[in-house]
């Protein structure tokens, strides 16, 4: 039965590379033979250059509004020109400036709620999986309670609520997606603790801040790098459909969430206003998944290159 | 066995409490709600009255506990903007949230576990790529995009389906293959992983050394095994789609529970925002519930 | 005795990161009917690779090549999978070394055992049929065992039951790879003996896989040993534990306590060294660096196996008789049989 193969029985283990290198060294050539790297690490070099360096692509205002210029089309359509290569939006503003310029803000959101959701989950997580007992059931309860939570309802009463600015938007979207960081964490901390040189630590005396900062942390930063990324992806996705939804980014801010709200009802003569943006979001999205991916193969201690 | 599933029952009744304690401070604590009920417009006489006919004066535990008695006692409160009820308000939208979830969770299942089982047969073939590339990218597509290119594809260009609306079976078709697209990639790779590893078991090489047929070696003593962590994961996912109808809903403007939800927190409806959570909560946690014990059923090594 | 399974010159390579290796080199073996032969070698010597190959078991990444692999006059090679399916169970049995992770956990042992009786002898997979065969092999209460999950019964039970499954089958032979190495150590007498006793009873052959030439190895009747992924020395049983010739085959037997003797002999003796790793092809006799009674002639070609005065056959330089024929000559035409697995 040729459909099933058993590919490690009885398989001699693959002989030792004569050097021996370092975890670091190895993750960095298993990356660069991985194609998911490669794409995810291009695409989303393009999106940064380009919605960091907003200024030296379009000379236009992203929040200029003119009037008599409305709904122009891109370049590439018949009537269009260069003065606005994508066009212009319903309230004439150019559409490549409000793109560049609305990338900055999905990813300014992304980054702020990352920093924060790992604050939150790396401290729950480190706590529950090196103390045990107690504080990993609290902890455990304290994550049961947040994954029963809908995370889009709750958030959408929350910014309803709470008011629409964009540090509520970062504190509501990074207080509620903490939850895989915290399992992740707690996982790594757990194997870790029982590990030798921790006990050693321990048994010296070292204070816990100390052994967190000294043995811990630089343990667990491989998984922590890998769920971050890919948390990042989920955090704009969120923002996203918040933002979509009339309950994110509120003008005149501008993100490709709101975008794609505002071409809402021009999508069947002028399709391209959502189509841009749209596509934006899921290039970018895709990119960090695509990157998390690979971090995670190339990280992976059994090596799957 | 009978301890088990009684602890369960009370974690989640815990839980359940705790997470009907945070959505009703949230709404509570955050502002005054009866101004935000009354309106721009109101009189502080009116605000005044909303507020004492809402109890919003008294203390916020008693508040609270006032609620949670009347949830119990079957009371889900009075809608302030539709003047009615809420348990036949949430009656009338349930059913089209619940089939659309149904029918997003098929999708779902029927599309990522047959293409996880493929892809765990060829490892690292064109087919297994093929499969991981539609796993990345749907896990990269928010939903309302998805959405959209849907009604855009199918509804518009094509005109095979209808785009809004719930008045038909081919009304859920669009708006179920866009929320259950999002819930495929974790049980396709779930069911991948799963295969890979089961189908280099002992279990599975005795069934081949013995020659029995394919469909026995890979459904019947692989996909068994494979599908029991498969099987939590959807039933999360199906909890996470009753949320993540928000989104699909609102496009497809179907008036189920998520668009429910989005319309009553524009209108700060309060008893109606705080009856949708509530049930959300309960059945996901439910769910999990329910989950757990599926597992003990499909894994005899778990039964006690 | 009628030949009932013929191995020549069988090959099995498996391509690497580091290279390829080589862990079964050229293997001739043959089992004739109601015959037991022990396949003896330590670990990584490459004979439960053998078994999976004869059954079309190897890791898909393996590759096989051999002159011939023939089972009751037809050829094993290149089979389809239809044609396997005939013949794996039905014709050729296995038991498996871990008899704990064996069966699939999700099934009732008696669905399980009737699953792949059915497909083979369906006459057999009857309650009543079953429930004989489980007494047979020593079962106890066998009724309420076929009702259990796997999970439920001991090692020793279980493998009890693998091998009710392989009988059940009828099959001209069994392979058993290392049925006993993973039980305690007196379960580990009761299931050779066992195995002996059914072997006898039913005219079945058994191609027994171990590493201990001793006990398990005293219930064939004739011994492989195996080293480095080629035959070292094969003969009748006496012939093998009375009076080893190969070096490798001495040291084995000396790493076994022997009861009731002192003094000087009564020590262990030991192979010191590793079984090298199978990488490229040989030049020189693979046993050559754990020899104590290696000489100069070792390290210069491959040695070939050759005949004793006894019929027994061994690889070893001690023996070259002047102008000694070998009994055959290493064999460059080999046909490939890609796709057996």
């Amino acid at each position: 039965m040729s459909t099933i193969a058993n590919e490690q029985t009885n398989t001699p283990a693959t002989p030792k590379p004569e050097r021996v290198s370092s975890p670091g060294r190895l993750a960095l050539r298993r990356a660069l033979r991985h194609t998911g790297f490669w794409v995810g690490g291009v695409i989303l070099a393009v999106i940064l250059i380009a919605v960091l360096g907003a200024p030296l692509f379009t000379g236009s205002d992203p929040a200029l509004q003119d009037l008599s210029h409305r709904l122009a089309p891109p370049v590439w359509h018949a009537t269009g020109d260069w003065s606005h290569p994508l066009g212009t939006d319903h309230l004439g503003r150019d559409y490549l400036a409000l793109l560049l310029y609305g990338g900055r803000i999905s990813l300014l959101i992304g980054f702020l709620t990352i920093v924060l959701s790992s604050l939150i989950g790396v401290t729950l997580g480190v706590a529950a999986g090196y103390c045990g007992g107690t504080v990993d059931l609290v902890v455990n309860f304290i994550l049961t309670v947040r994954l029963t939570l809908p995370v889009v309802l709750v958030a959408l009463v929350a910014v309803a609520v709470l008011g629409q600015s964009l540090p509520l938007l970062v504190l509501v979207i990074g207080g509620l997606m903490w939850d895989r960081l915290v399992i992740v964490t707690r996982a790594t901390t757990q194997q870790l603790a029982r590990r030798d040189f921790i006990t050693a630590a321990r048994s010296i005396g070292s204070s816990m801040p100390r052994i967190f900062l000294r043995e811990l942390l630089p343990n667990i930063t491989a998984p922590l790098i890998v769920v971050c990324t890919l948390e990042l992806a989920r955090a704009i996705l969120l923002e996203s459909t918040l933002t979509f939804l009339g309950l994110g980014v509120q003008p005149p801010l501008t993100s490709w969430g709101l975008m794609v709200a505002e071409a809402k009802s021009q999508f069947l003569f002028r399709p391209w206003l959502i189509a841009i943006p749209g596509l934006s979001l899921a290039l970018l999205i895709l990119s960090i998944n695509l990157l998390g991916d690979a971090l995670r193969d190339v990280t992976a201690p059994d090596g799957k290159a | 066995m009978g301890m088990f599933i009684v602890k369960r029952l009370g974690v989640t009744a815990l839980v359940l409490l705790v997470t009907s304690m945070i959505s009703f401070s949230l709404i509570h604590l955050a502002g005054d709600p009866a101004v935000a009920m009354a309106g721009e417009r109101a009189t502080p006489e009116q605000i005044e009255t909303i507020r004492r006919l809402y109890g919003f004066d008294r203390p916020f535990h008693e508040q609270y506990l006032h609620w949670v008695g009347n949830v119990l006692e079957g009371n889900l409160g009075r809608s302030n903007y539709l003047k009615e009820e809420v348990a036949p308000i949430l009656a009338r939208h349930l059913p089209v949230t619940a089939q659309l979830g149904v029918l997003a969770l098929a999708f779902a299942l029927f599309v990522s576990i047959p293409l996880g089982v493929i892809a765990a047969l060829r490892p690292n073939s064109l087919i297994d790529r093929a499969a991981l590339v539609i796993a990345v990218t749907g896990q990269s597509m928010p939903s309302f995009l998805s959405s959209i290119a849907l009604i855009f594809g199918f509804g518009v260009m094509l005109r095979w389906l209808p785009i809004s609306g719930t008045g038909s079976f081919a009304h859920y078709i669009l708006p179920a293959i866009a929320l259950g697209y999002y819930a495929s990639p974790a049980i396709m790779r779930l069911t991948r992983s799963g295969m890979i590893e089961v189908l280099q078991s002992d279990h599975v090489r005795t069934a081949r050394a013995y020659g029995l047929s394919a469909w026995q070696m890979i459904v019947r003593h692989g996909l068994r095994h494979a599908i029991i962590p498969v099987v939590s994961v959807a039933t999360v996912q199906f909890g996470y789609m009753l949320g993540g109808s928000v989104v699909v809903e609102a496009v497809f403007s179907m008036d189920g529970i998520g668009n429910l939800a989005w319309l009553s927190i524009r209108r700060y409806d309060v008893e109606v925002i705080q009856a949708i959570l509530l049930i959300v909560a309960a059945t996901y946690a439910l769910l999990a519930l329910a989950a757990d014990l599926l597992n003990a059923v499909l894994d005899p090594r778990i039964r006690v | 005795m009628e030949l009932l399974l013929e191995v020549r010159g069988l090959r099995i390579s498996i391509p690497t990161d580091g290279g390829v290796l080589h862990p079964v080199r050229g293997v001739d073996l043959s089992v004739g009917r109601g015959e037991t032969l022990a396949v003896v070698g330590e670990s990584g010597c490459g004979k439960s690779l053998t078994a999976q190959a004869i059954l079309g078991l190897l890791p898909r990444n393996a590759r096989l090549e051999a002159e011939r692999i023939a089972f009751d006059g037809m050829s094993l090679l290149g089979l389809g999978n239809r044609q396997w399916r005939q013949i794996r169970g039905r014709r050729i049995a296995m038991i498996f070394q871990d008899p704990m992770t064996a069966f699939d956990p999700c099934y009732r042992m008696g669905d399980q055992i009737a699953e792949i009786v059915r497909w083979h002898r369906p006459r057999n997979a009857t309650p009543a049929r079953m429930t004989e065969m489980l007494a047979k092999v020593g079962i106890s209460a066998p009724d309420e065992r076929l009702g259990q999950y796997p999970h439920q019964l001991s090692g020793g039970l279980r493998q009890r039951m693998m091998i009710a499954t392989a009988l059940l089958c009828e099959p001209d032979l069994i392979i058993a790879d290392e049925p006993t190495t993973a039980l305690d150590v007196t379960i580990q007498a009761q299931i050779l003996r066992l195995l002996a006793d059914l072997q006898a009873e039913t005219a079945v052959g058994l191609m027994l896989i171990t590493h201990d030439l001793g006990v398990v190895a005293g219930i064939a009747d004739r011994i492989a040993v195996m080293y480095g992924g080629e035959v070292v020395e094969t003969g009748s049983k006496a012939a093998i534990l009375d009076d080893p010739r190969h070096p490798y085959t001495k040291g084995l037997l000396d790493c076994i306590p022997t009861p009731g003797e002192t003094g000087r002999r009564s020590a262990l003796g030991f192979i010191p060294g590793v079984v090298p790793r199978p990488l490229g092809a040989l030049t020189a006799c693979n046993f050559r660096d754990r020899c104590a009674r290696a000489m100069p002639a070792c390290h210069r070609g491959t040695v070939p196996l050759m005949p004793m005065e006894d019929g027994r056959l061994v690889r070893c330089r001690l023996y070259d008789p002047p102008g000694a024929v070998p009994v055959r000559e290493p064999q460059k035409t080999l046909r490939n049989a890609e796709g057996v697995a």
